[in-house]
């Protein structure tokens, strides 16, 4: 069983949540926040594989005749073709390595595909009495999309262990891939009025992907802004963690929030797992 | 010479559009009569990504001498200096008026 942490802003505490879980109830930690995979600050991994993310790129060869084709076919814009200078220019951040352009060259092997390195996939496990694995995507700098890394965490993930995975910010495509893979999404939800704004965002893509879903409200000040979107929208809360300094400060010494809020992590964990109806030793 | 400009309007009296790739038309002009000789609606305006580059090869598919406008992105220079291309900034201006500038020689050569 998968579990998606998302929370549309950042800084809501995703990954807090997410380690603390994982630490709670003994669940796999996956981070999928691949441009800035920070999980492991607070589950002390011992990764023993990494493994190279690679992603196809188109390249010309001497038989292109720079017709051009391939360049107005391309649905991302990645490529430019210039007949008179004889140039095959690729904007490698554009190209989505879909292959249209070797599919639509008119010309045998004119185009060949070539790997290219985008990333890594880290592995290990986190306790080593329980054996808990831990797995973490981490993005080259400069590369724009981390979709192809996900995807291919998400293929090596047990469907029959617990899973945590921890999603970048945003509702964007990085966000889309790992709601994708979710039985279950939780919301980290920061009740301010910009942690309010970016849940509503990304919860509408939780509803179009028709996935059951509930809310932990961290960093409580007392205030109703995330009480009455629960209410409103019908999504239950797993529990609250209060806005308490000592938190912030104990996370900037990568300390897990469950050993010190353990009773607020059991009881999510408890929450959550009724909810999902997975059972754990 | 045909020289390519980013503009508001398909006219002469029209504006320069700041925005290169994502101007609403382009047209190419005949630097020595003057005149207009084709406008081209940009089909890619609303496009999220890669603009430039559409907006670079079709000037390099009109086979033009040149390209002005107010600003270039790093894409569109990649593309029309591999394509050989000259390229002259400008401010927003009407286009009868920078024209006169590029006979003048009054624009500015992007390197």
């Amino acid at each position: 069983m998968n579990i998606a942490i998302v929370s549309g802003k950042g800084g809501t505490g995703k990954t807090t949540l997410a380690t603390g879980l994982a630490y709670t109830i003994n669940a796999n930690y996956i981070d999928m926040d691949a441009g800035e995979p920070n999980g492991r600050h607070f589950l002390d991994p011992e990764i023993s594989k990494s493994i190279d993310c690679e992603v196809m790129i188109p390249e010309n060869t001497d038989k292109c005749t720079y017709c051009g084709i391939c360049a107005n076919k391309c649905q991302f814009s990645a490529l430019a073709v210039i007949e008179k200078t004889k140039k095959f220019m690729l904007f490698d951040d554009l190209c989505h390595h879909c292959g249209l352009c070797v599919e639509v060259c008119p010309v045998k092997d004119a185009i060949k595909e070539i790997s290219k390195s985008i990333g890594k996939i880290n592995s290990g496990i986190f306790n080593k009495q329980k054996n808990i694995n831990f797995v973490e995507g981490v993005l080259k700098i400069g590369e724009t999309s981390s979709v192809p890394l996900l995807e291919q965490i998400k293929s090596n993930l047990v469907k029959e262990q617990l899973n945590i995975l921890d999603s970048a910010p945003g509702s964007a495509c990085p966000v889309v891939s790992v709601i994708e893979a979710a039985d279950f999404v939780v919301l980290a939800g920061e009740p301010t009025p910009f942690g309010l704004n970016d849940l509503e965002i990304v919860f509408e893509l939780v509803k179009a992907m028709d996935k059951p879903v509930g809310l932990i409200i961290n960093k409580y000040m007392g205030n109703d802004l995330l009480h009455d979107f629960s209410k409103r929208e019908n999504v239950p809360i797993l529990g609250t963690i209060p806005f308490d300094r000592s938190i912030a400060e104990n996370y900037s010494k990568s300390i897990n929030i469950a050993e010190l809020q353990s009773k607020e992590l059991k009881h999510i964990s408890e929450n959550l797992l009724k909810l999902t109806g997975y059972h754990y030793e | 010479m045909k020289t390519f400009i980013s503009v508001k309007e398909s006219s002469l009296d029209s504006m320069l559009d700041e925005r290169f790739g994502r101007a609403a038309y382009f047209i190419v002009v005949d630097t020595d009569s003057g005149e207009i000789v084709k406008s081209i609606n940009n089909e890619y305006i609303n496009d999220a990504h890669g603009v430039g580059i559409k907006a670079a090869s079709i000037a390099v598919n009109e086979n033009v001498d040149s390209v002005i406008g107010h600003n270039f992105g790093p894409k569109v220079l990649e593309v029309l200096k591999a394509a050989g291309i000259k390229m002259y900034t400008s401010e927003v201006k009407t286009i009868k008026d920078i024209i006169d500038d590029y006979k003048n020689n009054k624009l500015s050569a992007t390197l």
